[in-house]
């Protein structure tokens, strides 16, 4: 009975582990993801009334 | 007006939006949904009359199996879509349903063995449904190593639908497996096919965790599309020419 609660325990433990594991990572990823994104967005923006938006370019809005 | 405009080419503009939108409440409602499944699962059902206790591991082990399933399914069907259409979001959506069904299929394997173990006396056996389920695992992590090693956009979209849907024909050879072979492994459990006392504990945790799926897929597609407009950007910051040139006519 014991030896069984312990093998519970362990399939529990292993689910959360995984679980919160995972999203903890995914945080992480999403984090810097969205750090890079905003760099690189910083990296070629330039002001509303300062660019060319003609020859086949378009606005966008971030 | 306050707003910074990015201008980019129409040619070279990422085929991926950026949302700013959050599923932070969805993995809160997918948290809570888990916690409160597993309480109901061990709360609700009596001990097996052959396993004990040990049953509860089912309450874990297959949503877990339920999962991987529908994610590579997702995997076949945005795999299928980027194939026809060639529309690069599908190609992510695809590697994010990949990326978590690994997950999940690494977490019915581990459950497995740890319930394996007191119940057939073994860790690990060489049985069709564990082999097969072993062989979807090996597929998929090849696949996201295929994603890390390829370079070129279009090739790595390509390649990974190609091996996303030959990994994803695997999974009805994992179901059937232990109709078509002689295995050890019990029949899918389902709730057709378990006691009625274990239905609604193991329903629970099928919506719980399905909650879960869709909260990881959701927030790595998301941070996928991040990425992937990240490295649009920056290619297209190298293409750019020089900000005098750029910023010249106004006015």
């Amino acid at each position: 009975m014991a030896e069984a609660n312990g093998f519970i325990v362990a399939a529990y433990i292993v689910t959360w582990v995984g679980l919160l594991g995972y999203a903890w990572r995914l945080h992480g990823t999403s984090r810097r993801a969205r750090a890079e994104y905003d760099e690189a967005s910083r990296g070629t923006s330039v002001p509303i009334n300062g660019g060319n938006s003609g020859g086949g370019a378009r606005e966008r809005v971030e | 007006m306050s707003q910074a405009v990015t201008y980019v080419p129409e040619t070279s503009l990422p085929a991926v939006s950026t949302p700013r939108r959050s599923y932070e409440w969805l993995g809160v409602v997918a948290l809570l949904a888990v916690i409160g499944a597993q309480l109901l699962g061990f709360l609700t059902s009596p001990p097996d009359r052959d396993m004990g206790h040990l049953q509860k591991i089912m309450y874990v082990h297959v949503p877990s199996a339920w999962n991987a399933f529908m994610a590579f399914f997702v995997v076949a069907a945005a795999s299928l879509m980027y194939l026809w259409k060639g529309e690069e979001r599908h190609d992510l959506l695809a590697a994010s349903a990949a990326e978590v069904g690994t997950l999940f299929t690494a977490l019915t394997l581990a459950l497995g063995s740890i319930w394996g173990r007191p119940t057939w006396g073994i860790w690990w056996t060489w049985d069709p449904r564990l082999t097969s389920t072993a062989v979807l695992l090996m597929i998929f992590v090849g696949y996201l190593s295929l994603r890390s090693f390829v370079d070129d956009h279009e090739r790595r979209a390509q390649w990974s639908a190609a091996v996303g849907l030959l990994g994803a024909l695997n999974v009805p050879i994992v179901y059937m497996s232990v109709k078509w072979w002689r295995t050890i492994h019990q029949m899918q459990s389902s709730p057709s096919t378990v006691d009625p006392e274990y239905v609604v504990g193991l329903r629970a945790n099928g919506i719980a965790f399905l909650l879960v799926l869709v909260y990881f897929i959701l927030k790595r597609y998301r941070a996928a599309q991040l990425e992937r407009a990240a490295e649009h950007l920056r290619e297209q910051a190298a293409l750019a020419p020089e900000p005098r040139s750029r910023g010249g006519r106004h006015g």
